[in-house]
């Protein structure tokens, strides 16, 4: 999809800077898909208490390493 | 990649529990500062740690926007070299903790964790909230 989007010359000298991109377009839609991808990576702060989580890691290692109990 | 921190499978799972806890602070700042690291050992631990798929689907979602590291032939081969050393030592370690650990020097990253085992190799570099 192609759309059209107003910037200053200075914001896309910008993201040509800080994407490392010579290609206007390719900055601009590098630095998109990079906010999109933060974005949605930090939506994980919010689930912390809210999903239904076991802490079987312990017994998983245990149980591969045939110990009954975990080092302490 | 210096910068990096393979945030290992006891902190997502105090991340994830316990709202409260230091390591749900530390690990948000690691998200805001996009440092989290991940490789497959850690993921598969995590996401075999809930009940409903639908909760693990949308993490593991989540997740694979984060830093991945691929284990490749040299960090298998790592990893058999330091588990023998430390079982010559007496310390038997699971796998999964000694790819992790390989991975994470080949990458010179850090390592988030409170898992005991790694207390036994010597070269890692630790990350401690607060220092």
């Amino acid at each position: 999809m192609s759309i059209n989007v107003e910037l200053t010359a200075e914001e896309v000298a910008a993201l040509r800077q800080v994407t490392k991109l010579q290609n206007d377009a390719e900055a601009v839609s590098k630095a998109a898909r990079e906010f999109l991808r933060l974005a949605r990576l930090r939506e994980l702060k919010s689930i912390s208490g809210k999903v239904e989580f076991e802490a079987n890691w312990q017994s998983l290692e245990a149980l591969e390493l045939g110990e009954s109990t975990f080092p302490s | 990649m210096e910068d990096w921190v393979f945030v290992d499978t006891c902190i997502w799972s105090s991340f994830l529990g316990k709202p409260n806890s230091p390591e749900k602070l530390a690990v948000d700042d690691l998200l805001e500062a996009d440092r989290v690291a991940l490789a497959g050992p850690i993921v598969s631990e995590v996401l075999l740690g809930f009940r409903r798929k639908d909760q693990a689907d949308w993490v593991a979602s989540r997740l694979r926007l984060a830093h991945y590291i691929e284990p490749v032939w040299n960090d298998w081969r790592a990893a058999a070299d330091l588990g023998r050393e430390l079982a010559a030592k007496g310390h038997k370690l699971p796998l999964t903790d000694l790819v992790v650990a390989s991975v994470s020097k080949r990458c010179n990253a850090w390592i988030y964790t409170t898992d005991p085992h790694f207390d036994c190799i010597s070269d890692l570099k630790r990350f401690w909230p607060g220092k």
